[in-house]
């Protein structure tokens, strides 16, 4: 579960962002975040990985308070997170695999697990075969696969998705969503799910949560985009 | 414990792994690297240099004291105990009528009137000499102070090229004590200055490649990795830059020296030769290329990733 309670944040003295939000997202849920650009969705999302304090409010991660946690309790957290980014954010010097393995490491698993499971995640994704490419050497579309891949490798409570389908063309944005569909369905993870993309919005029949300069505007079972 | 030898292991797979796939930035860094320790090492050898001709300079320093006529041999013994026992005092000996004239022909043979006008005389007109070396050239007006306090100077001594009457070694002396320890200190603030800017050239060569790190530090952070887990790697690709700038920066300098030694031992004739005091302290200068490179290596890269540690 994860709990917004009366969340305010302001950038720098005047630019408010969240004005007095509260949200609870039950686990296993998949949450659509709407809003256009600067309404807050970004925002409401580094709240949860940490990389923003509120100025107002409290965020809980299950029973764990975040806002307060301190600089080096954050990777522990982080590692409950599966995160996917509009920009897809691959370590650049990194094959697919090296990049998958990476999360692994983190959290200690020994090189016989990495092998093992690296190659059956990058084949879920459909990147079975460009386990040794370069991201320089992918497409968009197979960037944020293995994106995905790195995101889910460590079976992560929560998945957080900020547009991930905001740098590709349609058919790679709905395999996109039909995989983080699938996600939420089979492995029962919290998704939130921040997108521009009516289309999909509309056809998914999920949780929509609408935001407005800082305020929520509508929040919907089986919503649909409206601003 | 086992987490620690993986972390460990790792982070040095993936600083490897980072040089290797930069390699172009690593040349560039190194390079820098390379330039910073071998002017350590150059100005390490311009030390030497410059202390050898110093040193040679100093050992042609002496002052003679000439001995009366009257004196025995035994009196002149004693008196050159009596000098000996000086602290200061490096050598003294006694050069005898016979060998002063010697030193007279041999000095100006190219000058056939003093020759001659030596040899109009019935008698030697020499006179014995004592030739006192002191340990550094600044003691000679100690030891000059000390000779007079001789019980029997009166009747010793006729006179010295270093009186305080005659006073042409003396200032000759005291000019090239100024010299020398001008040199030195100059020559120190030189190699101060030249130091701190190569250090500062290399901070920020490593700092920019630091800076192209800057997006893949906060993935890392993201992904959750800890700040050991990112720095570790750093820290490795710190310790290549220090390691492999202080082999290749070895390697010209020894090369440099190879083809610099000759002309510069006949220019300070009486010196050691320069290859000599680079092969008898090899350690001592690869050892502190090394540890001046590995330190500048880690401290340069740790001190910029940490610019970067924040998400």
């Amino acid at each position: 579960m994860i709990l917004f309670k009366n969340i305010s944040k302001l950038y720098g003295d005047d630019y408010l962002a969240l004005n007095n939000i509260n949200l609870k997202i039950e686990d296993g849920e998949f949450i659509v975040l709407v809003g256009q650009s600067g309404a807050g969705k970004s925002t409401l999302m580094k709240l949860i990985t940490g990389e923003e304090k509120p100025n107002q409010g409290e965020v809980y991660f299950g029973n764990n308070r975040i806002d307060t946690l301190k600089y080096k309790h954050l990777p522990q957290h982080r590692r409950q997170l599966g995160i996917i980014f509009q920009d897809f954010k691959l370590l650049a010097q990194k094959t697919a695999f090296e990049n998958i393995a990476f999360a692994m490491e983190i959290i200690g698993k020994d090189y016989l697990e990495i092998q093992r499971k690296v190659p059956r995640f990058l084949n879920i994704v459909g990147m079975g075969s460009k386990a040794n490419k370069f991201p320089s050497q992918m497409s968009g579309g197979e960037r944020q696969r293995v994106a995905i891949a790195r995101a889910l490798i460590n079976e992560p409570r929560v998945l957080l998705a900020d547009e991930p389908t905001g740098n590709l063309d349609v058919f790679n944005s709905w395999d996109i969503v039909n995989l983080l569909l699938k996600i939420n369905e089979q492995l029962k993870t919290t998704i939130i799910f921040a997108t521009h993309n009516k289309e999909v919005v509309n056809s998914i029949n999920k949780r929509v949560i609408s935001l407005d300069r800082g305020n929520i505007i509508r929040d919907s079972i089986e919503g649909k985009y409206i601003i | 414990m086992k987490n620690i030898t993986l972390e460990l292991y790792r982070s040095i797979k993936y600083g490897f792994q980072n040089f290797g796939r930069n390699i172009f930035l690593s040349i560039a860094t190194t390079s820098v690297m390379v330039l910073t320790l071998f002017g350590l090492g150059f100005f390490m050898i311009i030390n030497q240099i410059s202390n050898q001709a110093l040193t040679s300079l100093q050992s042609k320093v002496d002052i003679n004291i000439y001995i009366k006529e009257s004196l025995d041999q035994t009196e002149l013994q004693n008196f050159n105990e009596y000098v000996k026992k000086i602290p200061q005092v490096l050598s003294s000996e006694i050069i005898d009528k016979e060998k002063a004239l010697e030193i007279y022909k041999e000095r100006f043979k190219e000058n056939p009137v003093l020759i001659d006008s030596i040899q109009f005389l019935d008698t030697n007109p020499l006179p014995v000499t004592l030739i006192i070396q002191a340990k550094t050239s600044e003691d000679y007006s100690t030891i000059w102070e000390s000779i007079k306090q001789y019980p029997q100077f009166d009747t010793t001594v006729e006179s010295s090229d270093y009186s305080d009457d005659k006073n042409v070694a003396k200032e000759t002396i005291e000019q090239l004590n100024k010299i020398i320890n001008t040199t030195r200190s100059v020559g120190l603030v030189v190699i101060i200055v030249l130091s701190v800017i190569a250090v500062l050239i290399t901070y920020n060569t490593i700092r920019l490649t630091m800076y192209s790190y800057r997006n893949e530090i906060e993935i890392m952070r993201l992904v959750g990795a800890s700040d050991s887990q990112i720095k570790g790697p750093f820290f490795v690709e710190g310790i290549l830059f220090g390691v492999f700038g202080t082999f290749i920066s070895f390697l010209i300098l020894f090369l440099v020296v190879f083809f610099i030694s000759e002309p510069v031992n006949n220019f300070i004739p009486g010196s050691d030769p320069l290859s000599e005091y680079l092969y008898n302290n090899i350690l001592l200068i690869v050892g502190i290329k090394l540890i001046v490179g590995v330190i500048l290596g880690i401290g340069s890269s740790i001190f910029a990733i940490n610019r970067y540690l924040k998400v």
